[in-house]
């Protein structure tokens, strides 16, 4: 008799999942999968609305990262109008995805990792949590929270709200930024450096005390994705897709991230609400690929900022020659690198004079009956493609999600922890811990990757060869 | 001396759930440099520094708990960490975190609570619900009024209390059982 685990729901991370540990007659991990139980259809019915109403529509699809959406369904808003914005418009909006990467970074790594790594896999699960952390971790935490805090308030300065903003629009953006504004900005950045710069120490930290651990964090190799520069700097407003495989070779550079679809495709899995993007040219099988932070850092040639450069340096002899880094755990590693990156780079545009420049947004009609948006959101790549008609009416949505992108990884990484960990078919907190945290690795994000509404919890199941639910975990 | 905090929080776009919000801005309009006003979707461990900075917090939201309008004194919450939750934070949960991470809270403490009518989608308020929010902003100024008072009255007698103190950590045993 064989049977299965079930993990529901998955907890500290965004969204409602499942996960089912399938055993074979031995009680051997035979595969996992990780559910994502819920459906939303935002790509159906946003069919019929105008053009313009998008950013503000498509940002309400979550409150974690709404920027990024605003971000890329201004661009195929711009794309459809068929006109370059403003230059300003461009640094503003460059200095939003930042914002969004600082708050949504800070909340992984300090928020929902973090008290893995400072109190244990096998901590007692019930002060394993940022509360917990509280009581022993102090100034990191309230230095977490202030630097979350940055993030947002620089959306709210910019966008009028934290969350949900619509001031993004094809064409550029709605109001420009004043001299008082960014003086407020530029006096976070000091901090949120040395915040990030504690974080990445004690980081470094934990990689030695977890090395056992992290061996079966989701190491395979894979494909990555992500967008570069034309010098190859890591970048996440323009420039175009670079495909590098899990030895490091780039095996495609310069992609017009326009024509996504010509070299991804999704697979449905009647099990989940999460499709199976991957990349066409390798097969369903040979062409899974990792998207966001780790994907970035691993693709990009350097990044432009030099203290975040200097990490990347560090990151790379880590990797030593293997040529990519294939441990998922290392998320984490280049999260934080990234969000060195988003604080001096955000420096670097507040202090360019460009950015308080008064004119902010290029006016046209419709030019073009199609459009997509790419963007680089803090879990990855995000893709927005909308097809209009000569009013603007839109005719049909198509957006590809991070979170999608990594669900095969995702998939794999629960099946490497469920195969290293169970061995008696019997789920321990440890062991539900352990899995949660290798998919709280790519910080998924399920309310927009399903286009689902999200509570956030964590279901596990153990099935037998037979179907037979023989233990699970609900929290 | 630092301004007293009002904090209105909820959905404003489930009607009668923004009133926390609503009854803000309206107490921003009635008493402007009262308080210092802060209107937010929900309640997370951000505002936990600018709740510490004030003599005295005072939390809006709507509720379905109650029939009329009500107001009451609050303390932190007594549960563990595992009953606390990144996704709902009550004020008195802030409380408890403000207490983990400052050390310290203000000395009073309220939460009013608004009864509502309509929680379906939509932008605006019931009539209902902005006649509960005007008679909560007389409230709520009649209540800061008291406290200020109160701060004067305990400063002349040599005493510590209303809004120019704060409860610190050493107190803590007594506010959490």
């Amino acid at each position: 008799m064989s049977n299965t685990i079930t993990i529901e729901p998955v907890s500290r991370i965004e969204g409602h999942a499942k996960i089912t540990i399938h055993l074979d007659s031995k009680n051997s991990v035979k595969t996992a999968r990780f559910h994502v139980n819920e459906f939303r259809g935002f790509e159906k019915f946003c069919e019929g609305r105008l053009m313009w109403e998008m950013p503000g529509i498509t940002s309400r699809i979550c409150g974690i990262c709404p920027a990024s959406h605003l971000i890329a369904s201004a661009k195929a808003g711009d794309e459809i109008l068929a006109i370059a914005i403003p230059e300003t418009a461009e640094n503003l909006r460059r200095i939003l995805t930042l914002a969004q990467w600082i708050q949504s970074h800070a909340l992984s790594f300090f928020h929902l990792s973090s008290p893995d790594f400072l109190l244990g896999f096998d901590s007692d699960p019930a002060k394993r949590n940022v509360f917990g952390l509280m009581e022993d971790h102090r100034d990191l935490v309230r230095r977490g929270i202030r630097l979350r805090k940055f993030g947002q308030e620089v959306i709210e300065i910019l966008g009028g709200r934290r969350i949900h903003t619509p001031w993004a629009v094809a064409g550029g953006v709605r109001e420009p930024l004043d001299t008082g504004n960014r003086d407020s900005m530029l006096g976070w950045i000091p901090e949120a450096k040395e915040t990030t710069r504690i974080a990445l120490t004690l980081f470094k930290e934990v990689l030695d005390k977890y090395q056992q651990d992290i061996v079966s964090f989701g190491s395979f190799r894979s494909l990555f994705v992500g967008l570069v520069s034309d010098k190859g700097d890591l970048e996440y407003y323009h420039g175009s897709l670079r495909v590098m495989d899990g030895l490091g070779n780039v095996i495609a550079d310069k992609l017009d991230a326009r024509r996504y679809f010509d070299y991804f495709a999704e697979r449905a899995e009647s099990w989940s609400f999460l499709k199976f993007p991957y990349y066409k040219k390798l097969g369903f099988q040979r062409g899974a690929y990792r998207v966001g932070p780790l994907a970035r850092v691993n693709i990009c040639d350097q990044i432009s900022t030099p203290l975040a450069e200097a990490e990347r340096v560090q990151f790379k002899e880590m990797t030593g020659e293997a040529g990519a880094q294939n441990n998922s755990f290392y998320y984490h590693y280049a999260r934080l690198i990234e969000l060195l990156f988003a604080v001096e780079e955000m420096e670097r545009l507040l202090n360019d004079p460009v950015t308080l420049g008064r004119t902010t947004r290029s006016k046209a009609l419709i030019n073009r009956s199609e459009g997509v948006g790419a963007a680089e959101a803090p879990r990855g790549i995000l893709f927005h493609h909308y097809t209009v008609d000569e009013n603007g009416v839109l005719q049909k949505v198509n957006l590809l999600i991070a979170t999608a992108q990594n669900n095969s990884a995702m998939n794999r990484t629960v099946t490497q922890i469920a195969t290293q960990f169970i061995d008696d078919a019997k789920l321990t907190e440890g062991i539900l811990n352990r899995i949660e945290a290798g998919i709280r690795c790519f910080d998924p994000c399920l309310s927009c990757s399903t286009h689902a509404l999200g509570a956030m919890p964590l279901h596990v199941q153990l099935v037998s060869e037979e179907g037979i639910i023989l233990d699970e975990v609900k929290r | 001396m630092n301004l007293p905090l009002l904090i209105g929080y909820g959905n404003t776009l489930r009607r009668d759930d923004g009133a926390g919000v609503w009854l803000v801005n309206e107490f921003s309009r009635c008493y402007p440099g009262r308080a210092h006003c802060l209107s937010v979707h929900q309640l997370g461990p951000e505002l936990a520094e600018a709740v510490v900075r004030a003599p005295c917090v005072v939390f809006a939201d709507a509720s379905v708990a109650v029939s009329d309008l009500a107001v009451s004194r609050i303390e932190p919450s007594d549960s563990s960490s595992s009953h606390r939750s990144t996704h709902h934070t009550t004020p008195q949960d802030l409380l408890h975190s403000c207490l983990d991470l400052y050390g310290r809270i203000p000395s009073d403490c309220y939460v009013v609570r608004i009864p509502v009518r309509s929680l379906s989608w939509g932008e605006t308020i019931t009539d209902e619900v902005k006649a509960a929010c005007r008679d909560a902003v007389e409230a709520i100024a009649e209540l800061l009024d008291n406290l200020a008072f109160r701060g004067t009255k305990a400063k002349q007698d040599g005493r510590e209390g209303g809004m120019d103190n704060v409860r610190r950590e050493t107190e803590r045993r007594d506010i959490v059982p």
